[in-house]
């Protein structure tokens, strides 16, 4: 519930609120007696009849200051609003990551907070691509994440439900003008304090390919309250961040054959606002103390090496990603895409509008001051009335 | 020529605003100087047949060789008395007013003093208030106008009306056909004072009950709910005045009249002086209106 104003420029007014105090108080002041020498030919007035005028007095000082308080009101025109003030179409989005790891909170989350907006709960990447659905090769992913952000500015507002710990980076990107608001889950009490991100693949020549997943598990890493990638994995991990085909089931034996990167060449990733320089090579983690581990895969059936590395996390693996920049048919394909026309979808004419509260003027201040008016000249044609009390 | 009170209350000064009240008065009227037996040297005048002898100025003869009649001024066997109500009530004024009724008081009783002593005769002062005393006794003469001025202005309003008993005997050898003005607002606690004043008619005096009033009395118009507070007694009242405004005036008026009535029965006349309007304007009017011949 807020309370919005739709005129807040009058509010001033109440301060005008100090004049019939001002005035009562003055008037105390001024009410020392009057020497008055033709006193004995004026009629007293009995005690009880005084404290009415006292008791009058003050009620008369109450009803004008309500009577302005009025006034105010009308011309402030308050509202109480349960929802967003904004205007446009609304939108809520689920974040990947957010998706990924905690679907039933991010879901329930997303659906609250539509009901809330008045949009018909939409829910995008409720068929958010799982283990095992493949990517058909599309459009460049330029095109797609560029013809995204457009779709994206057209909703305002926009509420996004978010993984623990921030914002996905695309989210963040300057096209989209919406006001965003972030819906950031809670962890369920369940999940453990570590997480993992692993970006691999088998199509390792392709560079762009590889540089595109790495950066997008780095960024997902660095977003996560748990950065646990890179420096702060615990020591004597033996499990190597890969980059590139894992070529071993062998834990202790596990080695990179074919790196397109050199593992300790450094990389400039941008999170968010930030650019970072990373090592990969030296972004070790513990996979075994990493529950839940995300693997972002970057082609469309999980990765083997993906497979190898995550078979041998001790924790359960929740989340494939696929990412693939040079996949021709990403609209009509089962990951990231589908995410993307959805987005794209949700402004068709069918999508719910969402209104604007509607503010016809409320009328109720001017009834209220009515009365109180009417009261007030009751009260004080009472109290100067020659003969208008029932003992004069 | 008309003074707003506001520009009395300037002035201050008695001399100069009893003067100007009272020739304000005099202009026009045309009174001339009586001349004749007297003190004060007034004129000379050729000597006719039926002049005494004795009134012949002979040092002027030896120098002139004409006969000429030394003349003084008249001087009236007239007695003026002013009596001035000093208590409490007397320094009350209207919320706003340059003059409380003292100090109107005052002013018209140098305006007067000033014409009494123009025409020759004996001024006196006596002040009612915490005691009656004669402030002043009678005599003629510019001079004595100077010495009302200063009994006048050691004036001031305060106390009771306790020695209003003792009126008629301050004023007991008051000489027969003495006039005597009374500036009082005629407020008392009880009825000592109007039978006292009643009483100063008696023994064919000339008794002219002059009484003075506010327009926050005559009225009382104060707005909403107020506490007044009686000078003398000290007594706070809270009233609303537009409720009992009419009863007020009502008892007021019946007051009043009843002065009025006591005070002719005992011979005198009795005048309502506002202080709150032009003084010369009304002490002109007072002054005509007892001036014309009686229907």
């Amino acid at each position: 519930m807020n309370l919005t104003w739709l005129s807040p420029g009058w509010l001033w007014l109440a301060g005008v609120l100090i004049v019939p105090l001002l005035i009562h108080l003055l008037s105390r002041n001024a009410g020392r007696p009057l020497d008055f020498a033709a006193l004995r030919f004026v009629p007293r007035t009995p005690l009880n009849k005084l404290l009415g005028i006292a008791l009058s007095q003050r009620l008369l000082l109450l009803l004008r200051c309500l009577m302005l308080l009025a006034l105010t009101l009308l011309l402030a025109q308050p509202r109480l609003e349960s929802g967003v003030p904004d205007r446009g179409t609304a939108a809520v989005l689920i974040s990947p990551l957010a998706m990924a790891l905690y679907p039933e909170q991010a879901l329930a989350k997303a659906e609250a907070e539509a009901s809330r907006l008045g949009v018909a709960p939409r829910i995008l990447a409720r068929d958010f691509p799982r283990p095992g659905q493949s990517a058909a090769p599309g459009r460049p992913a330029e095109a797609i994440v560029a013809e995204m952000h457009q779709a994206l500015g057209r909703f305002d507002p926009l509420a996004v439900v978010i993984a623990p710990g921030g914002a996905d980076r695309l989210w963040r990107s300057p096209p989209i003008t919406a006001r965003i608001q972030w819906l950031e889950l809670e962890p369920p009490a369940s999940a453990a304090r570590t997480i993992a991100v692993l970006a691999a693949d088998d199509r390792h020549d392709d560079e762009r390919y590889l540089r595109a997943a790495i950066e997008t598990a780095l960024s997902a890493a660095m977003v996560s309250p748990w950065r646990l990638l890179g420096e702060d994995s615990p020591q004597g991990a033996d499990v190597q961040f890969a980059l590139g085909e894992v070529v071993t089931d062998d834990r202790a034996a596990l080695q990179i054959r074919d790196t397109v990167l050199p593992l300790d060449a450094e990389m400039q990733v941008a999170v968010g606002d930030q650019v970072v320089r990373q090592n990969y090579a030296t972004a070790r983690t513990g996979l075994a103390d990493s529950n839940p581990l995300v693997l972002l895969a970057a082609e469309g059936s999980p990765a083997d090496g993906g497979q190898t590395l995550a078979s041998l996390a001790a924790g359960e693996i929740q989340f494939h990603s696929r990412f693939h920049p040079q996949a021709g048919e990403l609209v009509s394909s089962g990951g990231l895409p589908v995410l993307v026309r959805d987005w794209l979808t949700l402004a068709a004419p069918s999508a719910p509008r969402w209104q604007p509260p509607s503010a016809p003027i409320a009328w109720w201040p001017a009834w209220v001051l009515l009365g109180l008016w009417l009261l007030e000249r009751l009260l004080s044609q009472r109290a100067v009335e020659p003969g208008g009390g029932r003992n004069q | 020529m008309q003074i707003d009170p506001h520009t009395l209350a300037r002035l201050g000064n008695l001399e100069i605003t009893g003067r100007t009240i009272a020739t304000g008065y005099l202009h026009g009227r045309h009174l001339g100087q009586r001349h004749g037996p007297g003190t004060e040297f007034s004129q000379y005048r050729t000597w006719q047949p039926g002049d005494p002898r004795r009134s012949v100025d002979w040092r002027l003869f030896a120098r002139t060789g004409q006969l000429h009649v030394r003349e003084a001024e008249l001087e009236t066997d007239l007695r003026l008395w002013l009596v001035l109500d000093t208590s409490a009530s007397m320094g009350v004024r209207t919320p706003g007013a340059p003059l409380t009724k003292l100090g109107f008081a005052l002013r018209l009783a140098a305006a007067l003093g000033f014409l009494a002593q123009q025409q020759g005769d004996e001024l006196g002062l006596v002040e009612m208030g915490r005691q009656t005393a004669v402030r002043l006794p009678p005599a003629a003469g510019r001079d004595q106008w100077y010495r009302l001025l200063g009994a006048l202005d050691s004036l001031d309003a305060g106390g009771d009306l306790v020695g209003a008993e003792s009126l008629p005997l301050t004023l007991l050898d008051a000489s027969e056909g003495a006039l005597i003005f009374v500036l009082s607002d005629f407020y008392q606690q009880t009825g000592e004072l109007l039978q006292n004043v009643a009483r100063l008619a008696l023994g064919n005096r000339d008794l002219r009950a002059l009484c003075l009033e506010c327009e926050v009395e005559t009225r009382f118009d104060l707005g909403g709910a107020r506490r007044l507070r009686d000078p003398e007694s000290g007594e706070i009242v809270m009233t609303q005045p537009p409720r009992v405004r009419a009863q007020y005036l009502a008892s007021r008026e019946s007051y009043l009249n009843q002065v009025a009535r006591e005070i002719a029965a005992a011979g005198g006349r009795f005048g309502r002086f506002s202080v709150d309007r032009p003084l010369d304007e009304s002490l002109r009017r007072y002054l005509m209106a007892e001036s014309a011949p009686a229907p």
